[in-house]
């Protein structure tokens, strides 16, 4: 049972209204044409949350994470779209709303607490836990002036988990008081899970998504670009902010060492597989020459280095990396001058086509010690491979590969390299026969980490 | 109107409390307290207690009974509506996160004012008690109260939704509120104003407001001069008041989603 439906949800906010605050501004602004400029904070937001789940809100400053939790809470109104809320929600968006430094901390927990929602005789129920939690029931009559800022927190955390609620909405406000009360607030946020009460958690940090929800989003820009199961999610945002990062990094390395990379050589960097590759690098105030190399799938250090016209060029005549994302290192004296992301496309020809190489996991026995390669596998395969999960079984491998070519590995020698339904001969011969040999495995793990493949396919 | 009250009634814990800590803080947040926050209102009463009784060459004791019986109705008048205009503004960070309504924040000063007044008003009472002697009059004081109350509620909620757009009607509403004093019977009487345009300046509804309060502390006086039925009045304010509020409650209803985006 969703308690929380969202239906194609639009909001956007427009600037041109923000101008004029005061009559003066309007009089003055008369005649004048106005500039309207609408901001869209979310788009066509389509959400379902179960009852007793916690759920993550990922992104970006700015990314509208807190203008959708201000929707859910009922705060705002969407321009467009349907939200549809079951039972009484509480949004805790900043810490202490409301907390008067003049008042005790007493009147403070009434006042917070009545702005979360509760009614008087609630609060009076609660009031011993809440001060409990909070360990500060020596100091209640005190003025909150005189608390320190950690335990005005400690005060207010205490409060935001004592409301009764149904659904609970957080907002970036958990990386808050010392290490001790913030186990305590984790344990107390699992606990309100396991009472089935429903959370949902906006953070631009993966950690504690990850630690909580069970589901999650990542917006940017006002759009959800990725849903689904919170580990995945996080991996996939905390990948995106690392591409961000080196992206900022290089540029900031590029400004330092006065690194400029030729004009081929923009954004996405595209490469292609087994052609002439050249990389040009215009770079200064080095001592030594630096290497170029790739990092990925597989990593490879094949390029010739030459210092031509104040360039430095790195060229091979064979790029020898399969399809995949990599990031070029430049590296001098052991440290890293620059680091980018880019693609590596196979060239779409046939020669290339059966070059194409992609090795098996494979993880079953009787498989374990034999590695197959095939020349060309079907996309959806392909994607199966790359994720460590396609296990072929012996009665599907012919079906299973569309390839012309294949190649069979064993004791780290190639046993076979011919047409694929010759190698598949070979195959079924060696797993009848059940030869198992121990080093087999070692490079096995190898070849699924993606490291050893290239010297494989050169080995072809 | 009756979802209004079930409304309010349903969030009364909530506006009680913003209330509380309103008043809270504006009588304990000094050394003097309660006596400082009346300080200002005292010192303003002092200075024309000296000064008009002079120029109008009344006995002092008399304008200064007659003085405070009026200045404190309307400063409840001025200082109600002003606080209450601003108060979406004031309160923006507790709107912008929270589910409360913006309604809630203006009842919760409605309710801060009002008690601010009664306690200025006990002290009028006390007062004046000790000179002139309580009339059956002072029966129709809480219905005068209730016409203030809503009165200044249906104002407050009308500026309210204004004031985020046009912060400046603050200053005008200051300036207003001074000539307004002016053109009511709180410093001279109303045997003052010529009887040829004493009808005109019987339309402001707030001059009769006034009038009342002063009827009912002052009945009992003989240097009180009948000009008006009490109770006649207290029904036409009570039309008036009942109008203003439903007028700035429709207002209020209507733009105080496109106001709260600007607080």
């Amino acid at each position: 049972m969703s308690v929380i439906e969202l239906k194609d949800v639009w909001k956007k906010y427009s600037l041109e209204r923000e101008k004029a605050t005061t009559l003066k501004e309007k009089f003055v602004s008369i005649g004048k044409k106005k500039e309207k400029e609408e901001v869209v904070a979310l788009k066509e937001i389509n959400l379902a949350i179960e009852k007793g789940e916690c759920f993550g809100i990922l992104g970006k400053n700015g990314s509208g994470k807190t203008t959708l939790l201000k929707i859910i809470a009922g705060i705002l109104k969407p321009n467009k779209g349907k939200v549809k809320i079951e039972g009484k929600v509480v949004p805790i968006l900043t810490l202490g709303l409301g907390f008067q430094r003049e008042l005790t901390a007493r009147e403070n927990v009434y006042l917070y607490a009545s702005i979360l929602g509760m009614k008087k005789k609630e609060i009076d129920e609660n009031y011993e836990r809440i001060v409990k939690f909070s360990e500060l029931e020596n100091v209640m009559d005190v003025k909150l002036k005189d608390f320190s800022d950690g335990m005005v927190m400690r005060l207010s955390f205490s409060i935001a988990f004592h409301v009764n609620v149904d659904i609970i909405l957080i907002d970036e406000v958990l990386a808050v008081g010392d290490a001790a009360f913030q186990t305590k607030c984790l344990e107390k946020i699992k606990e309100l899970k396991e009472e089935g009460k429903t959370i949902v958690m906006v953070s631009h940090s993966a950690e504690d998504i990850k630690r909580f929800c069970d589901r999650a989003l990542i917006l940017d820009k006002g759009k959800i670009i990725f849903f689904g199961e919170a580990r995945k999610v996080c991996e996939k945002y905390e990948e995106i902010i690392e591409s961000e990062r080196l992206k900022r990094w290089n540029e900031e390395a590029e400004k330092e060492n006065k690194i400029e990379f030729d004009a081929f050589f923009e954004y996405p960097y595209v490469l292609k597989k087994g052609e002439r590759c050249e990389i040009s690098i215009k770079i200064e105030n080095f001592t030594e020459l630096p290497n170029l190399f790739f990092e990925g799938r597989n990593r490879a250090r094949v390029f010739s280095k030459k210092l031509e016209d104040e360039k430095l060029v790195f060229r091979t005549d064979s790029l020898p990396l399969s399809e995949g994302e990599y990031n070029i290192w430049i590296e001098q004296n052991n440290k890293f001058l620059i680091r980018r992301p880019f693609k590596v496309l196979v060239k779409n020809s046939k020669e290339s086509e059966e070059n194409k190489v992609y090795m098996l996991p494979s993880s079953k026995a009787p498989f374990q010690d034999l590695t197959l390669v095939f020349g060309e596998i079907p996309e959806k395969e392909a994607e199966e491979f790359e994720k460590g999960k396609a296990v072929f079984v012996f009665e599907n491998l012919e079906s299973a590969t569309n390839g012309k070519n294949a190649c069979l590995f064993k004791e780290n020698k190639i046993l076979a390299l011919d047409k694929k339904e010759v190698v598949l001969e070979k195959f079924k011969d060696e797993i009848y026969q059940n030869l198992a040999v121990k080093h087999f495995k070692e490079i096995l793990i190898k070849t699924e980490l993606g490291r050893s493949l290239i010297a494989y396919e050169r080995n072809c | 109107m009756l979802k209004y009250l079930r409304r309010i009634y349903s969030s009364k814990d909530v506006i009680l409390r913003l209330a509380f800590t309103d008043l809270k803080l504006r009588y304990v947040g000094s050394y003097l307290g309660l006596l400082w926050s009346l300080l200002e209102p005292l010192l303003f009463i002092l200075v024309y207690s000296i000064v008009f009784p002079l120029i109008l060459k009344a006995n002092f004791l008399e304008w200064f009974l007659f003085f405070i019986c009026g200045l404190i109705p309307f400063r409840y008048l001025k200082k109600s509506t002003m606080e209450m205009t601003t108060c979406l503004v004031d309160y923006s960070s507790i709107l912008e996160k929270s589910r409360i309504s913006a309604e809630n924040v203006i009842h919760a000063k409605a309710i801060s004012t009002l008690v601010s007044f009664l306690i200025e008003l006990s002290i009028v009472f006390v007062l004046v008690s000790f000179f002139v002697q309580p009339s059956i009059f002072i029966l129709f004081l809480p219905f005068a109260i209730g016409i203030s109350f809503l009165m200044n509620l249906g104002l407050g909620l009308y500026l309210s939704v204004i004031y985020p757009k046009a912060r400046d009607i603050s200053y005008i509403l200051t300036i207003f509120f001074e000539a307004l004093m002016f053109l009511t019977p709180i410093v001279y009487k109303i045997e003052y104003i010529p009887s040829l345009y004493r009808g005109v300046y019987l339309l402001n509804p707030i001059a009769r407001l006034v009038y009342v309060y002063q009827a009912i502390f002052l009945h009992s006086s003989p240097k009180f001069t009948e000009y008006l039925s009490v109770p006649q009045e207290l029904i036409l304010l009570f039309l008036f008041s009942l109008a203003v509020f439903i007028i700035g409650y429709k207002k209020f209803e209507k733009e105080k989603e496109i106001s709260l985006e600007l607080i």
